[in-house]
């Protein structure tokens, strides 16, 4: 560390000395210039870039007056007041208790609904929840909803010290139906699932007129009450049936049963019963495989029951809602030769106990490694003689697409909005630090959409070795398999990898429905599209 | 004879002290020819505030924060300064290492390893906490250590 610092300091050294120093005298016989005004969107378009460019603390960009503040020189003398400036009190703390943040706004704001939105004639300030498993699938709800122009742009930032991305239209003006401003707006990780309207939400949106939407972002508080730090000690309960009343965000197999868990609190329900090596939640169904390679079941609130599915190894992909019904998704395999051994994939219908036969998938020494349900089709990983790649069928078994290249058996995949995503972890700077090479493909089409390599930063606690495998990422040691560690969550947006589920007190979370890339509430039901 | 004020001599000790460590501290993420400017503007506004800053415990992290937000406007980033920094005692793939570091964690590695500010200084600075500045410092660190392909140096 020493040297690093050490090239710091140069630099600085040499920085600082390639810059004229300036004097007090400079400062002090600076004339005073005039100040001219910015149209809105210029002072707006300076929000804006300066958001992309770090985080939220910004200067308002009016004056006490509302003056918009033209560009300085260094013969001007600043006189007009910024966020820095303590100066007179001119904001008022309000609280959006519902969403749990509490901001700094200007104190001749007031509520226009009350919680939620508050404003004035200069401005305004709006806090809601917004759909989505994560924030890249936040920011598609957004953009998608209009109002940005035809070209919106997404920067990476913070607020309130989570993960955030900044929406950026086009265009000059965008409309408000809260007045004639130009606004912009974010949308926020939230610290855990919050309960509004009956629903649990895991991304908070903040939209106001630009000229004071940095400030009030500044100011963000997130409210005690949704800090983890705060929460209660989580309660573990073992139970024998399901409370349909109970909203769960996550089904993980265990070897006493299935967890069911409520991720904002922590609280764990254990449906006890065999052990489990994998288990979904979807639209109430719960939806799992004995550990190993036993039997599948489905069931809505004692321990599953057993599903026919034939003679065979069996093995539980993935479960979703296919048609409007809650879906599972396996592999037969039949046979003990080169000659009669067989691998057929079935999608079958939980309620209804149908199996369709979606056709051959492997033999000998070739088969499905993964497959998941996406946005009208089925993405599969599949290997043969050492070699991987992805390909996709239609509900009917067609196969769509497939690349052209083959990876090697590190290779993962996963399924993220209409797109599949292969990743190809591995190490950068010998070792130094982990990437995954990433590959994304369009789901109907198979087309190459991205492929860029990403560096992750761990945070402190995880080690790399611990990664849990299955349907989070995979991560290459040899010895990953189903029972290696915690379960984390990487974020290609963020670069992190956090704990998804804590420490687990008991049992082993054999597996979990989460996908990269996302904060996905891990099992949540994904609508899929017949 | 007439004597200048004191209030200007005052401020001119206030200068020699805090320029220097404001100049370094802005050297790190605003282009060269306008590091200048944001430090007269912050010292313009500390002029125009001496009172208060004067007194402040730590006036140089108020008055980065200042030239910050004044420099901001005219759109400036984090840039890599071209010319002598590839000499041979500074590493150079730095400057692009420390371009490459989100914003937060560039400007607390900056503040605290290059320019030698506490955790504490650089957090008033961004307008963080100290334990907030510690964590990026060290997630800077590790990217820049991986980014120069420094295996370990203790």
């Amino acid at each position: 560390m020493g040297d690093l610092d050490d090239q710091l300091r140069r630099l600085a050294d040499r920085r600082a000395a390639r810059t004229p120093a300036t004097t007090s005298a400079g400062v002090t016989a600076a004339p005073t210039g005039p100040r001219g005004r910015l149209p809105v969107w210029i002072a707006a378009a300076a929000v804006l870039a300066a958001l992309a460019g770090s985080a939220v603390w910004l200067a308002d960009q009016n004056d006490e007056n509302g003056t918009d503040v033209a560009a300085t020189s260094t013969t001007t003398v600043p006189s007009v007041s910024t966020t820095t400036d303590p100066g007179p009190a001119a904001t008022m703390s309000v609280s959006a208790d519902d969403y749990g943040v509490r901001l700094e706004i200007p104190a001749t704001w007031s509520a226009i609904e009350p919680g939620r939105t508050w404003g004035g004639d200069d401005g305004f300030v709006a806090v809601d929840v917004t759909p989505g498993a994560g924030l890249a699938e936040a920011v598609e709800g957004v953009v998608a909803s209009g109002g940005f122009g035809d070209t919106a742009t997404v920067a990476v930032t913070t607020v309130g010290g989570r993960p955030a991305r900044l929406i950026a239209g086009n265009e000059a003006t965008v409309g408000s139906e809260l007045g004639d401003f130009v606004a912009g707006g974010v949308v926020v990780e939230l610290p855990g699932p919050i309960m509004v309207r009956d629903e649990s939400w895991t991304v908070l949106a903040i939209s106001g007129d630009l000229v004071h939407l940095a400030t009030v972002l500044d100011s963000l508080e997130w409210i005690d009450s949704t800090t983890p730090a705060d929460r209660p000690d989580p309660v573990r309960a073992e139970i024998d049936a399901v409370d349909p009343t109970v909203a769960y965000d996550l089904a993980v197999g265990t070897d006493v049963g299935i967890e069911l868990r409520r991720t904002f609190t922590d609280d764990v329900d254990v449906l006890v019963g065999p052990a489990t090596e994998l288990a979904f939640l979807v639209d109430g169904w719960l939806i799992s495989q004995d550990e190993p390679q036993g039997p599948v079941r489905a069931g809505r609130t004692t321990f599953p029951d057993e599903l026919d599915l034939g003679e065979g190894e069996i093995r539980l992909l993935d479960a979703a809602i296919v048609d409007g019904a809650a879906s599972a998704l396996v592999t037969r395999r039949t046979g003990t030769t080169p000659e009669d051994t067989t691998e057929r994939l079935l999608l079958v219908g939980v309620e209804d106990r149908s199996v369709t036969d979606l056709g051959v998938v492997g033999g000998w020494e070739s088969g499905l490694d993964d497959g998941r349900f996406a946005d009208g089709a089925i993405a599969l990983r599949k290997s043969a003689e050492g070699f991987t790649w992805i390909a996709a069928l239609d509900y009917s078994g067609t196969e769509l697409w497939a690349t052209p290249e083959t990876f090697d058996a590190t290779l993962r995949m996963t399924v993220l909005s209409d797109t599949v995503l292969a990743l190809n972890p591995g190490w950068a700077a010998d070792g130094a630090a982990p990437i995954f090479a990433t590959r994304r493909f369009e789901l109907r089409s198979g087309e190459l959409m991205e492929n860029v390599s990403t560096r992750l930063t761990p945070v402190d606690g995880v080690a790399l070795d611990e990664v849990f495998c299955r349907r989070l990422v995979m991560w290459p040691a040899p010895s990953c398999g189903q029972s290696s560690g915690p379960p984390v969550q990487i974020d290609f947006y963020t670069r992190t990898i956090a704990p998804l589920l804590g420490p687990v007190s008991a049992g082993t979370p054999t597996a979990v429905d989460a996908t990269v890339s996302t904060t996905f509430p891990p099992s949540a039901p994904r609508e899929v599209p017949g | 004879m007439q004597t200048r004020p004191t209030h200007i001599d005052r401020f001119e000790d206030f200068v020699r002290e805090v320029e220097p460590q404001l100049r370094r501290a802005l050297a790190g993420h605003i282009v060269e020819g306008q590091v200048a400017d944001a430090v007269a503007e912050a010292l313009g506004y500390a002029w125009e505030h001496r009172d208060r800053v004067m007194e402040m415990e730590r006036p140089a992290g108020f008055l980065y924060r200042v030239a910050q937000s004044r420099s901001r406007r005219r759109r400036q980033g984090w840039l890599p300064w071209e010319g002598e920094e590839s000499m041979p005692d500074v590493e150079p793939g730095l400057p692009a290492a420390l371009a490459d570091l989100p914003a937060g964690q560039a400007r607390a590695v900056w503040l605290v390893s290059a320019c030698g500010w506490t955790q504490v200084e650089a957090g008033e600075a961004l307008g963080v906490s100290a334990s907030t500045i510690s964590t990026q410092v060290n997630r800077a660190l590790i990217r820049l250590r991986t980014h120069l392909g420094v295996m370990t140096d203790g």
